[in-house]
């Protein structure tokens, strides 16, 4: 069997958050992958234009802390 | 010719200088779509692509609108000599940091001559460019995070790339002996001003690419002032023939116009009549 070595892509995931309204919270949209932040800003402009967005940002995925998760210390739902 | 028409001659010029190139350039995203590497670029280059080119159509339509001409003849009616496209994009890329680079200069040139407008007192045409400013900042954002990502033998192509192109859009911003757009407040920065904003965008390739940038060369071209561009020149009979196909089957598939574009082809010396009957821009 001949396998090769392609090259992959160096990148980070991005949490993609919205709010279409000033008024209303920010959701969770999506994510997209990039290798560097200005990347991750124009992808997250043009995978979610589906809508004139009041806000759009981006955070990196490993940025977040756990606070409670399948397998740690702590209850998911409620108790 | 009174100072009015002069104005109005000199604000065409230079504004399908700006929507030529976008023009052009819309079509360089078009054609570099499959060589996205993932499906978030070929995402990002369809929507820049999309975004110069409609661009391009808002102007020529602004400028179709108060200049009196027929829809669309701005388009499909005027021949490659009449084109006010920047050299720069003339030469097809020749590797992806070529590309980058040239997308690049031409990116921030364009801006740098529209931002000249933005607070003009040309409203309509300042809305434009502030509009296009809006959805420009994310093409160069993208762009500068294609810069940063090259690595190895992109970084000596992205140099050779400099300077080949760096003297096109260096050029671009020659001025003429009169201002007049400058005079008349339509233009609020002169040709020089434009230059001086255009070189902190090349500093900033400089530093990115960590390459000294070519000095300044003064061309020995004679200069077309009103199509910015070596007089005489044209882009390649190839790249005319990928922006306004005018094959047979090509033409045959054009979406029908109101007056034919074979009824109007000296755009710039007829007489215009204008319709006073047709919607128009607020001033």
């Amino acid at each position: 069997m001949i396998t090769k070595n392609y090259p992959t892509r160096k990148g980070t995931n991005y949490e993609v958050f919205a709010r279409d309204n000033p008024e209303r919270p920010l959701q969770h949209i999506g994510t997209v992958q990039a290798e560097n932040e200005q990347l991750a800003i124009a992808h997250a402009r043009f995978v979610y234009s589906e809508r004139p967005w009041a806000e759009l940002i981006i955070a990196p995925s490993d940025g977040f802390l756990d606070c409670l998760r399948t397998g740690k210390r702590g209850v998911i739902g409620i108790a | 010719m009174n100072e009015k028409t002069l104005n109005n001659e000199n604000l065409l010029a230079e504004m399908l200088c700006i929507s030529d190139t976008k023009w052009v350039l819309g079509h360089w995203y078009a054609k570099i779509i499959l060589n996205g590497r993932t499906v978030p670029d070929f995402s990002s280059m369809a929507g820049m692509s999309q975004d110069e080119l409609g661009h391009t159509r808002a102007m020529l339509n602004y400028l179709e609108q108060s200049q009196g001409l027929p829809e669309h003849q701005l388009e499909f009616g005027r021949g490659v000599e009449q084109v006010h496209n920047m050299e720069l994009l003339d030469d097809a890329p020749k590797s992806w940091a070529d590309f980058v680079v040239s997308v690049y200069l031409a990116e921030n040139a364009l801006w740098s001559m529209q931002e000249a407008y933005v607070e003009g007192s040309n409203r309509a045409v300042a809305n434009l460019c502030k509009k296009f400013a809006e959805e420009g900042y994310f093409h160069r954002i993208y762009i500068e995070g294609w810069l940063a990502a090259l690595e190895g033998d992109e970084l000596a192509q992205a140099t050779k790339s400099v300077h080949d192109r760096l003297a096109h859009a260096r050029q671009w911003f020659t001025e003429s002996t009169s201002d007049n757009l400058l005079g008349s407040g339509e233009r609020t920065m002169s040709l020089a001003q434009c230059r001086d904003h255009f070189e902190q965008a090349v500093q900033k390739l400089s530093e990115t690419l960590g390459i000294e940038m070519p000095a300044s060369i003064e061309s020995t071209q004679e200069w077309d002032f009103v199509r910015r561009r070596a007089t005489g020149s044209r882009m390649p009979a190839r790249l005319w023939e990928y922006v306004v196909p005018t094959s047979e089957v090509a033409e045959m598939a054009r979406r029908p116009l109101a007056v034919s574009v074979k009824d109007n082809i000296d755009l710039f010396n007829e007489k215009k009549v204008k319709d006073e009957t047709a919607p128009f821009f607020d001033q």
